[in-house]
């Protein structure tokens, strides 16, 4: 049975403006993903550079003991995980979520950034150490810097083994995953590539030690920055994405309703004029 | 000869210059770099850079970070990086006045060794763009 041509109209009319909605997330999502992938760019060579001396400086110092590179038996992880603030951004919070029921153990220590998954982890019964949620948004490196801090000072105290961040990886365009990634004790690459260079001397100054106990916290909180901003870049993909496929929902709702609106018509008007041929017919 | 120089942070590269000498404010003291030093990896202060860019005397303030020198190449990590010319000394004094403020407080909720690299960063900063 056709529906009504009134109620077609306004089923019409609401697609249509929830088309406009979701076509306008879209495309602020789009240049939000732009923004943010060019910020991570611009990140990268940074963070390449910290990771690589870290690792000269280790293969050139076979002896060096910092605390940051030795690897503990300590089996407690303090671990950040990264989610969105808000919601309609696809799956990106769900795969989170379920990567973290999968990977880590409810009584070690975490931290959420983002407030969408704030509630539900804490419901979960997750080990929280924060004391309310934090925005995702907010975010800057120097906040990041003091989580990281914090994982450092449980780490020097030995109450973690072990500190590592949860993030949404972006493989492309298209694709996000969770990933973790440890950050202390630090990964070392244990055979640099560029080898031939290793028999110059190169002076430490201070120390090796010295060195890597500064260096490394301070590439902790820059992997970390690193992570956050990949994650974020991965939401708005996600939400881009999420929002794209609402468009087009909408696009094929909103034809098919419009074919049945003037089939409608249609069929009125049929019956409209073989009403005035009977009537005609019968005077 | 000249020291090739390259400036990397978070932002991305923020400068490449040649120059004839390097002063840095490393973690042990303040030490200049000439041509063909020998390789050396070292910590930096919050403190001064200066630098010879094409015959003038160029000043930075640097917020710490890591110096690389290889083969005349060198290269400083670090978090932040500011020419003189670049300094906005009425931000820096702000700066300066919201952590000294921060460090009187009794206040346990405030981070006080963040507050302190604040203030050192702030100082830094004026100290430079008033250098003579």
């Amino acid at each position: 049975m056709a529906q009504s041509k009134q109620a077609l109209r306004s089923r019409i009319r609401s697609v249509n403006s929830t088309r406009k909605i979701t076509k306008a997330m879209e495309m602020i999502a789009n240049a939000k993903l732009f923004k943010q992938r060019n910020r991570m760019e611009a990140n990268r060579l940074y963070a390449q550079r910290l990771q690589d001396t870290v690792d000269e400086i280790v293969a050139r110092n076979p002896n060096a003991e910092s605390v940051f590179i030795t690897q503990r038996d300590n089996p407690h992880r303090m671990t950040i995980i990264f989610c969105s603030d808000l919601g309609l951004c696809g799956s990106y919070n769900q795969n989170v979520l379920k990567f973290a029921r999968k990977q880590l153990n409810k009584t070690d220590p975490t931290i959420v950034i983002g407030t969408s998954l704030y509630r539900t982890f804490k419901e979960e019964g997750f080990n929280l150490i924060q004391e309310g949620p934090y925005s995702s948004d907010a975010m800057n490196e120097f906040i990041l810097e003091d989580f990281v801090e914090l994982g450092v000072q449980k780490y020097l105290n030995d109450e973690i083994g072990n500190v590592q961040l949860l993030y949404t990886k972006f493989v492309n365009t298209m694709t996000f995953e969770p990933a973790i990634e440890t950050i202390l004790p630090a990964p070392v690459e244990e055979n640099p590539s560029d080898k031939e260079t290793f028999h110059v001397e190169t002076l430490f100054e201070p120390d090796a030690d010295t060195i890597l106990n500064q260096l490394i916290p301070q590439m902790a909180a820059n992997v970390a920055y690193a992570d956050w901003m990949e994650s974020t870049t991965s939401e708005q993909g996600s939400r881009r994405m999420a929002m794209k496929t609402a468009t087009d929902n909408a696009d094929e709702l909103s034809a098919n309703l419009l074919l049945e609106f003037n089939k409608a018509r249609q069929a009125s008007i049929t019956q409209e004029i073989t009403e005035i041929v009977g009537g005609s017919s019968a005077v | 000869m000249m020291i090739h120089c390259r400036v990397v942070t978070p932002t991305g590269i923020y400068k490449e210059f040649d120059t004839p000498i390097l002063n840095l404010d490393t973690e042990d003291g303040e030490r200049g770099i000439l041509p063909n030093h020998m390789p050396i990896v070292t910590m930096l202060k919050i403190g001064m850079l200066d630098s010879i860019e094409n015959d003038v005397r160029t000043y930075y303030a640097v917020a710490g970070g890591l110096f690389y020198f290889r083969d005349n190449q060198a290269e400083i990590i670090t978090p932040a990086i500011e020419q003189r010319e670049e300094i906005d000394a009425a931000r820096a004094e702000r700066a300066k006045m919201r952590a000294e403020k921060r460090l009187s407080s009794d206040n346990p909720n405030i981070d006080q060794k963040r507050a302190e690299v604040a203030l050192k960063r702030a100082l830094n900063r004026l100290h430079v763009s008033e250098y003579k």
